[in-house]
Formats: C-alpha cells, sequence, structure tokens
C-alpha cells in the first residue's frame, strides 16, 4: 500500500484521475495523490478562455491552421 | 560598421546587462532566489524566458542561412513542438508543482531511486555542456567576422561576460534581461524582412518574390513522402520533433527551470502554451527572412562564399589565392548571367504563360548549377587552404546582409540583439548546468549546510560549466551547420532522458533498477547507431525513449517471473 501511494504520488495517470472524475472506474487502481488542494481550484482556472481543455485546442488547432497553410504555400508556389 | 553602430552595440549591451543585474541586485540571497527567482514569475514572463532560452544567436544567424541553402523544410523540425506544450501542460507541470523540486531530475530520486537520477543528471550535463559552448561560438562568429578578431580569443571574452554576469545575478537575472531581448528580436526580424523586400527591384514585390523563391526549390515547407534517411519531413517532425520538444521541454533543466519559476501551476501552463502559440511563426518568419536573401541574391551580387575573413586570408596566399580569385571572376560573370535569367522568369511568371515560365525556369536553373558549383569549388579550396575552418559558409548568409546593407545604426541594433541574445541563452544554459550540479550531484552528498553554502556551490559550479563551455567553443569551428550541430547533440541524449521520465510518469509498476538498466542500454543503442548507420538524427529521439521504455517492462516482467 506504501508503495503504490508512493507511486502515485509521483504518477501523472494518478493525478489526471482526479482532474476528470469520468475517469473514477480506474480510481481503485490509483491511491489519492497527497497534496489535494494543489489540484486543479478556482485559482488554477485559466484567464481569458473558460477552461483549459479551450488553450490546448486553441495551441492544436493553431498547429493545425499553420501545417494547413504550409501546405497551400508549398503547392501554390511550387 | 560606424560610429553610431558602435554607439547602440555598445550601449545596448551595458543597458541589457546593467539593468539585469541592477534589478536582481538581492536575488542571491536564497538557494530558491538564486535558482528560481523566488518562484514568482508570471505566465508572459515564462513564456519570454523559454521563448529566449531556446533561440539563441544560433537561430538568429544559422536558420536563415539553412533556409537560403536548403529552403522552408526545416520548418517541420518544429511541428511536434506545440503538442508537446500541451502535453507538458497536462501531465508534467502539475507534478514539478507539486513536490516543488529545484530540478526536473530531483524528481526521480523520489520517483525511482538516487542512481537513476544522477545517471539522468550527468546525460543533462554532458548534453548541455556541450551544447552550451555552441551556444558561444556563435556570437563568436559574429564579432570575429566583424572586427577580424581571432574566434577563440573573441570565445573567451565573450565567455568571461557571461560567466560573470550568470554567477552575480542567478535565474532572476536571465528572466529580466530575456524580456527585453525577446522584443527587440521580433522587431529586427520585422525590420530585416521589411528591408529586404524593399531592396529588391521595383517591378519585384514580395508575391513575385516568393513565387521566385518556389520556383526555384525554396518554399518546400511540408514534405509527406516518408523517408527514415531525411532529416525534416512531415513524419520526422510530428513524431522525432515530438518527442525531441517533449525532453527539451519536460526534461532539460534548462528549460523546466524557466517554469518552475512561476508563482503557481496557472502561470506556469500559460508560459509554455504562450511558446506553443509563437514558436512556429517565429521560425517560419526567421526561415522567410532567409528565402527572401536568397531572391535578393538573385538580383544583388553575392560573394562566391560569406565566410570573408578566410576567404581574404585565402586569397592573399601565394598557393591557393589564384585560383580562388579566378573563381571569383567567373563569380561574377555567372551572376550578371543569373540575374538576367531571375529576371525573365519574374516576367514569364506576371505574363503567365506556361511555356516561357518552363523555358526561363530552365535557364535559371542550368545557371543555378553552375553557381553551386563555383561555390562548391570555392569551399572545397578554402578547406584545403585552411583545415579548420567551418566547411559550410551558411551561417554568415544573414551577417553578412546585415552589415553590407542595412542603414548605419540598425547594423549595431541588430548585432547587439545577436550577442544579447546569445549571452541570455548561454547564461540560461549555465544557469541550469549550476542548478543540476548543486542539487543533483552536490547536495545528496554535502547535506545539512546553511543556503549560502549552496549558493556560494552554484556560483562555482557556474564558472566551472563556463569555462568547460568556452574550452568546447574552441572546436565548434570545425561543426558543419551551428543549429543542426546543437540539434543533433540535444537528439543523442534526450531520447533516454525522456525515456526515463515517462516510465516515470506513466509505468508507476517499473521500480529503479529496471528503468536505470534500460536507459544504459538505450544511451548505448542509441550511439552505436549514430556512429555506425546513417539514420536521421530526429529518430534517434524515439529510438532512445523506445528502448528505455520496453527495456523498463521487459526488465519488470523479468522480475515478477522470478517472484512467482
Amino acid at each position: 500500500m506504501l508503495r503504490e501511494a508512493k507511486a502515485s504520488r509521483y504518477n501523472a495517470v494518478g493525478a489526471l484521475v482526479l482532474r476528470f472524475p469520468a475517469l473514477s472506474f480506474v480510481r481503485n487502481s490509483f491511491s489519492a495523490v497527497p497534496h489535494p488542494a494543489t489540484s486543479e481550484t478556482e485559482s488554477d482556472l485559466p484567464p481569458l478562455l473558460p477552461s483549459w481543455r479551450a488553450w490546448y485546442w486553441l495551441v492544436l488547432g493553431a498547429l493545425a491552421l499553420e501545417i494547413g497553410l504550409f501546405v497551400y504555400l508549398t503547392r501554390a508556389f511550387a | 560598421m560606424s560610429g553610431l553602430d558602435w554607439l547602440i552595440l555598445g550601449g545596448t549591451l551595458l543597458f541589457i546587462v546593467g539593468y539585469g543585474t541592477w534589478r536582481t541586485r538581492r536575488a542571491g540571497e536564497s538557494l530558491d532566489g538564486y535558482l528560481l527567482g523566488g518562484r514568482q514569475a508570471s505566465w508572459w514572463a515564462i513564456g519570454l524566458s523559454i521563448m529566449a532560452t531556446q533561440a539563441s544567436a544560433i537561430t538568429f544567424l544559422s536558420t536563415p542561412g539553412q533556409a537560403y541553402d536548403d529552403g522552408m523544410r526545416f520548418i517541420q523540425f518544429y511541428l511536434g513542438l506545440p503538442v508537446a506544450m500541451v502535453l507538458i501542460a497536462i501531465f508534467v507541470v502539475p507534478i514539478y508543482h507539486r513536490l516543488q523540486v529545484f530540478t526536473a531530475y530531483e524528481y526521480l530520486e523520489g520517483r525511482f531511486d538516487r542512481r537513476t537520477r544522477t545517471f539522468a543528471a550527468l546525460l543533462f550535463l554532458v548534453q548541455r555542456g556541450l551544447s552550451n559552448g555552441l551556444s558561444l561560438y556563435a556570437p563568436a562568429l559574429v564579432l570575429s567576422a566583424i572586427l577580424g578578431w581571432d574566434i577563440q580569443l573573441t570565445v573567451w571574452l565573450l565567455g568571461t561576460v557571461m560567466i560573470a554576469y550568470t554567477v552575480s545575478g542567478g535565474t532572476r537575472a536571465v528572466m529580466v534581461t530575456q524580456q527585453g531581448q525577446v522584443a527587440v528580436i521580433f522587431v529586427g526580424l520585422l525590420v530585416a524582412g521589411y528591408l529586404l523586400v524593399h531592396y529588391m527591384p521595383a517591378e519585384v514585390g514580395f508575391t513575385d518574390a516568393m513565387r521566385v523563391a518556389g520556383h526555384q526549390g525554396k518554399l518546400n515547407l511540408i514534405d509527406f513522402h516518408f523517408d527514415p534517411t531525411d532529416r525534416y519531413n512531415f513524419w520526422s517532425g510530428m513524431t522525432g520533433g515530438l518527442f525531441l520538444a517533449l525532453s527539451y521541454f519536460g526534461t532539460d533543466q534548462s528549460q523546466v527551470q524557466r517554469y518552475l519559476t512561476g508563482r503557481n501551476v496557472t502561470e506556469s501552463r500559460l508560459g509554455l502554451l504562450m511558446n506553443g502559440l509563437l514558436k512556429i511563426p517565429m521560425q517560419f518568419g526567421i526561415l522567410l527572412l532567409g528565402v527572401l536573401l536568397f531572391v535578393f541574391y538573385q538580383f544583388n551580387p553575392a560573394p562566391l562564399t560569406f565566410n570573408r575573413p578566410v576567404y581574404m586570408k585565402v586569397a592573399h596566399s601565394e598557393q591557393y589565392g589564384p585560383a580562388l580569385r579566378e573563381l571569383e571572376r567567373e563569380h561574377a560573370t555567372l551572376f550578371e548571367v543569373r540575374r538576367r535569367a531571375t529576371g525573365r522568369l519574374v516576367q514569364a511568371l506576371k505574363g503567365e504563360n506556361p511555356a516561357a515560365i518552363a523555358a526561363a525556369e530552365t535557364h535559371l536553373q542550368a545557371t543555378q548549377a553552375a553557381n553551386l558549383g563555383l561555390r562548391q569549388q570555392a569551399q572545397q579550396l578554402l578547406k584545403k587552404a585552411e583545415p579548420t575552418t567551418e566547411a559550410k559558409d551558411t551561417d554568415y548568409v544573414f551577417l553578412t546582409f546585415v552589415l553590407n546593407y542595412l542603414p548605419q545604426g540598425l547594423v549595431g541594433l541588430l548585432v547587439a540583439v545577436v550577442l544579447s541574445a546569445a549571452l541570455g541563452s548561454a547564461a540560461a544554459g549555465l544557469n541550469a548546468l549550476a542548478s543540476t550540479t548543486v542539487v543533483d550531484l552536490y547536495k545528496p552528498r554535502r547535506h545539512g549546510r546553511p543556503e549560502a553554502h549552496y549558493v556560494l556551490a552554484s556560483r562555482a559550479a557556474a564558472v566551472g560549466w563556463g569555462v568547460l563551455g568556452i574550452g568546447f567553443a574552441t572546436f565548434a569551428a570545425r561543426l558543419e551547420n551551428l543549429i543542426q550541430a546543437v540539434n543533433i547533440l540535444g537528439s543523442l541524449f534526450y531520447g533516454t532522458i525522456l525515456g526515463i521520465f515517462m516510465v516515470a510518469f506513466f509505468l508507476k509498476a517499473v521500480g529503479g533498477r529496471a528503468v536505470f538498466w534500460a536507459a544504459v542500454v538505450a544511451q548505448a543503442v542509441v550511439l552505436t547507431l549514430f556512429f555506425t548507420t546513417d539514420i536521421g538524427y530526429l529518430w534517434f529521439n524515439i529510438i532512445g525513449c523506445g528502448v528505455v521504455v520496453a527495456g523498463s517492462l521487459a526488465g519488470k516482467a523479468k522480475v515478477v517471473k522470478l517472484k512467482s
């Protein structure tokens, strides 16, 4: 038990389970992550956009647009 | 350079170093203050610092030359970076913040054992110690070309300034100076790009320049053809580039230290995402400068070789001088032919006549091939006369334009930007080397000393690594292309380090023994492949990481089998 608790403290998947309750079916695999005060709270919410997920999609969307632009430039000026 | 240029160059450098030192004069009171700036940084300061740490003088000098020579396909190297920023923001940042670590490797001791932490820290120290030497060589290249100074003397002078600056101010000094540097870099890029288009012939606009570049194969931004021996294509960028970025930003202390300075998870995450949004447009702009330079030199005489200090030396020698001067004459004659051929292509493109376009393109390609042949002959001659000289001259392309064509004052400012960016980036590396040496190697063996003792040890480590970097920089002139050399060096070690962290983050059942030996084997495999095959270097990131993960799982399975 002690070993598992230590592992989950240092494990990204353990933190992920806490952030997304929908993944609670795997909760048994990971014991509670210590320092719960540092999980996503009001102060951890991002500015400008409503959620972190929106920020991540913004970055990935920008990448998709850039790739599209590069494909266009490669073909248009070849 | 004119008196005004010297004034602006000296004034800017003095202001940056002076302001950084003044603003951070109380930074060295505690280890937390010296190494992490008291963990008070905001997201924009972190974002700018991350960008400035990655974008050194090498980026500014070498990348335009890369595009001038090889087109814009180097942009594909960065395609994995935004994905890496998102993954690190989700998985890595909360863990580092929760554990309040000083270095990325500190985390590995809690997760595995001290041996694995020490091994990862050593891999980082070797790789970053060598890379920092290259970061020093780049600005030395600038000064030696401008002043005709001995490059090794220049390396020592710059290195000494860098050491003094880093040792006195610590992380906060590095970050404060980087904020101004990034802003000036963007301004410098825009001004240089505008002037490049402005200096084209009246009948050649930006779109015409792009079309000429495209017909010369320089706008080769995306290539979906899969070839493991090809360094830059979509697949190597999205996989190898992703793994390299994950490793660089997630496990390289020089970057981890930037976002560990954030006052909370939100600030650190936004700093990384800001880099994910701005990095590709920034690199696109720098590469576009190189392509515009290529078109510019279709209408303006380019030197036979951009490495003028070496050219002048050889041109005056009795043995090789006559042959080199003859090549220069042929090159000048060929330029007139090439200029007319480019003009005909522009006219044909404007007339949209396919037959005329094809004819002009064929003619231009023939002159380009002849030009390339002359340049290669000249480079071979220079190499024969000066065996220790740089084989390619692409690192000098942008610099030559700045010195020969930019107006008074702006030359000094751009050179100051290059030098201060170089110093800022190298200082961040030096700062990280000192942190890792003290926190991961020294402190665990000399536990319980006062804070001031560790701050002093950090300063001493910075001096030691600075001197080692200077030593390595004196050999950098023998490397082919600076930016590629830095990335190749990183790829040799990053895969293994990333593998260790991947296992740490995602394979909770694997213990220290399995991951340690898997990492040792992975590093041996990567080095063997590098020396015996011609696999594109980006793939080493995946191979190193894959061997560590697979080896760790295999090692774990063996332990379970033995126990049962």
